[in-house]
C-alpha cells in the first residue's frame, strides 16, 4: 500500500512561508507536489524564494492566480477547482 | 484534560451533527456507510483514481483505510480528537502530524488520542513555540508529514 507516487496539491492562502516549506518537504517520499497560490502574490522574503526555486528544480508544479508570481503557471480562479480534481490529496494552508 | 460539555462523541462524528466524518459525502471517502451487521466482509473492487487503496466490501461497509490528519492550527482540538476517535472506532489506522501552530496541541493530543493515533510533530515549529518534547509523540520533521501523506488514503486538514 502506498508505493505509487501520490499527487498532492498544496493550496497557499495566507501562510505562504509555512505552506512553501511544507510543499518542499512533501517531495521527500517521491510524491508529485503542486502548489496553488490563491492568495496574495508570493512575498519575496525569508526562505520563500529559495523554496519556490527548489520546487522548480524538483519539477513540482507552481500555479498562481496572481500574474505577479513570476515562474508560476497562470490560472484563473474559475479553472482551479477542475484542476484540483486531478489530485489525491488537497492540502489547504 | 477532562471531557467537557462541548465534546462530541465518536459516534456523532460518524453518523451525525454538523461535521460528519463517515457519510455519503464522497469528499471524506474513507467509509461510505456504517457496517450493517457482523457477517464476514468480502473484498470487492478497488476505488477509483486517487483512492486506489479503498476496498469496497459487502453490506455497504468498507475495509480498513489509513487516515492522515494534518494539524496546522490550534483552533480545532475537539474536532481533531473526535475525528481521530471515530476513525479508530471504525477500524481505520490514524496518523496525526502537527506543524506550525498545530504543535501547540501536541500535549493535549498526546493525552487524548495517543491510543488511537500515531502522533508526530515538526520539531522546527515546536521549538519556535517553546513546545517541550512530548513523550509518546515523535519529534520529527517534514519527512514524517511526507510519509503520512504518501501512505494515507485520505487526508484531513485542521
Amino acid at each position: 500500500m502506498g508505493d505509487e507516487a501520490k499527487k498532492i496539491a498544496v493550496v497557499i492562502r495566507d501562510r505562504q512561508d509555512e505552506a512553501l516549506r511544507m510543499a518542499v518537504g512533501l517531495t521527500l517520499e517521491g510524491d508529485e507536489v503542486t502548489v496553488f497560490n490563491l492568495g496574495e502574490p508570493i512575498d519575496h522574503h525569508g526562505d520563500n524564494d529559495l523554496n519556490v526555486e527548489t520546487l522548480g528544480d524538483l519539477d513540482c508544479g507552481r500555479i498562481s492566480v496572481n500574474t505577479a508570481d513570476e515562474g508560476f503557471e497562470q490560472m484563473t480562479m474559475q479553472n482551479v477547482p477542475q484542476k484540483l480534481l486531478e489530485f489525491d490529496h488537497v492540502v489547504p494552508y | 484534560m477532562g471531557k467537557d460539555a462541548g465534546e462530541k462523541s465518536p459516534q456523532s462524528y460518524l453518523y451525525g451533527t454538523s461535521r460528519t466524518f463517515c457519510s455519503e459525502d464522497a469528499a471524506h471517502g474513507l467509509c461510505s456507510r456504517p457496517q450493517q451487521n457482523n457477517t464476514p466482509i468480502e473484498i470487492g473492487s478497488k476505488g477509483g483514481q486517487g483512492n486506489q487503496n479503498r476496498m469496497e466490501v459487502a453490506n455497504g461497509g468498507c475495509a480498513m483505510s489509513k487516515l492522515g490528519i494534518l494539524v496546522n492550527t490550534d483552533k480545532y482540538l475537539e474536532d481533531v480528537v473526535g475525528v481521530a476517535k471515530a476513525a479508530k472506532a471504525a477500524g481505520h489506522d490514524v496518523t496525526i502530524f502537527m506543524m506550525d501552530d498545530g504543535t501547540l496541541l501536541a500535549q493535549d493530543l498526546r493525552d487524548r488520542v495517543a491510543g488511537e493515533a500515531q502522533l508526530s510533530y515538526c520539531e522546527h515549529s515546536a521549538s519556535a513555540r517553546n513546545v517541550e518534547d512530548v513523550e509518546g509523540a515523535t519529534s520529527g520533521s517534514q519527512y514524517q508529514n511526507a510519509v503520512m501523506m504518501h501512505e494515507a488514503d485520505k487526508v484531513v486538514v485542521f
